[in-house]
């Protein structure tokens, strides 16, 4: 999907759908199966089993704590399922099209600037992560756990140096809050039919979901 | 000791390196422009980054290092003095030849970039591996650093790779290298000027 507003707007709709019910967990799967790049979308597969750990775990707690643990492992699941396919398919730029779109050159600006800036802190953050982990196996701390104080120390700083030259570069620009931005966007071919049915599994997960169905009545 | 890219194909996104080459003893210049790929071929020798195909194969060299341009990323000692010891080094009278002594008890991060280099340079070349890899050592560095560094290359044993495009104050490499086009080449006329 190529444009943003369709696609978070379905991504939205999905998450919905994921968390109210099993079924909504499944068409949002399915969504996912028809719509991703499939392997491409996920992340890396350390990450995919570290992801499939906690969830799995807490949905083991649930049970033990009287809950429908299997329930609640589909249903996060899916939901992160959704979340891989909205962060590996977005563009640099495209979130401060919306927000100034969605809420004008004053707050929209703002807001999505820090979403951008957050977003690619998340991706240059990856990079570091793995110089970092290099530069200290090098010193011969090889065990993942014995790294995680130094590699944690080390990636916090470096974050923090980058954040202030941003920061400094962006007043020395004189950014004062608010900007100019004209918002542009393309729509593939997909994406209006693509959005139509996220909102109808939304919609379908609302009505079978029974709580709200006794609401109703 | 010889560092081989046998049929090496590195990828980062979309982006492509290919080498393939023998780097033996003695001090190897790889030149390029920005962005040309020195810094991902720096990753690949110090074991860092996968090749997509073919291999880096390390023959007779025991230890290696790899400086990363960003001195910052190598940083994980909570003073300066536990920083030079945590490479495995002496670290008062080490930190006495890089006029760090007197910051012996601060944070490393408390130094600036400049001083934070040095220290990791100065590390790096004290512990004397087979294989040295220096990703743009010169960068951030004064003019009395890049002097220093400079003199602490010349005939350095083992295998020495400097990846940079700053070449005043390297020592005559013993091969030059360049990249371009996505591959890394022999350089016909060596770039060192000593």
């Amino acid at each position: 999907m190529r444009d943003v507003r369709l696609r978070l707007l379905a991504v939205a709709a999905l998450s919905g759908a994921a968390y109210l019910s099993v079924v909504g967990a499944a068409l949002a799967c399915a969504w996912w199966l028809v719509l991703s790049r499939r392997r491409q979308d996920l992340p890396a597969p350390l990450a995919v089993l570290y992801l499939g750990i906690t969830v799995g775990l807490a949905g083991l707690a649930t049970s033990l704590s009287g809950g429908d643990g299997l329930s609640y492992t589909i249903r996060i699941g899916a939901v992160l399922l959704v979340a891989t396919y909205a962060y590996a398919h977005r563009r640099d730029g495209e979130l401060l099209d919306l927000g100034v779109w969605l809420l004008g050159r004053r707050i929209g600006f703002d807001l999505s600037l820090t979403a951008e800036l957050a977003l690619q802190t998340i991706a240059v953050a990856g990079e570091d992560l793995a110089r970092i982990r290099l530069a200290v196996a090098q010193k011969g701390v090889r065990s993942r756990f014995r790294q995680w104080l130094p590699v944690g120390n080390a990636l916090l700083f470096a974050e923090l140096r980058r954040s202030r030259e941003l920061a400094l570069l962006l007043a020395l620009r004189g950014y004062a809050g608010g900007g100019r931005h004209c918002p542009r966007f393309e729509r593939g071919a997909r994406d209006l039919p693509a959005a139509l049915a996220a909102i109808c599994m939304m919609l379908f997960a609302i009505l079978q979901t029974r709580d709200i169905f006794i609401l109703l009545q | 000791m010889e560092v081989v890219f046998d049929h090496l194909l590195l990828r980062r996104g979309e982006f492509a390196l290919r080498a393939d080459a023998v780097l033996g003893e003695g001090l190897h210049l790889v030149s390029g422009r920005v962005g040309s790929g020195k810094s991902t071929l720096a990753l690949a020798i110090g074991g860092g980054l996968r090749p997509a195909e073919g291999r880096v194969e390390l023959v007779g060299v025991g230890r290696r290092l790899l400086v990363q341009q960003f001195a910052e990323f190598h940083l994980t000692g909570t003073t300066v003095r536990a920083e030079a010891a945590s490479w495995g080094l002496e670290p008062l009278p080490l930190l006495a030849r890089l006029d760090l002594a007197e910051r012996a008890g601060d944070d490393p991060f408390r130094l600036s970039r400049g001083e934070q280099k040095r220290l990791v340079l100065g590390c790096a070349l004290e512990a004397a591996p087979d294989l040295l890899v220096l990703d743009e050592p010169f960068a951030s560095c004064d003019v009395r650093e890049k002097l220093r560094l400079g003199r602490a290359l010349t005939d350095r044993p083992g295998v020495t790779v400097v990846l940079t495009h700053e070449t005043r104050y390297l020592p005559a490499p013993d091969r030059a290298w360049t990249i371009e086009e996505g591959a890394l080449r022999p350089c016909e006329e060596s770039p060192g000027s000593g």
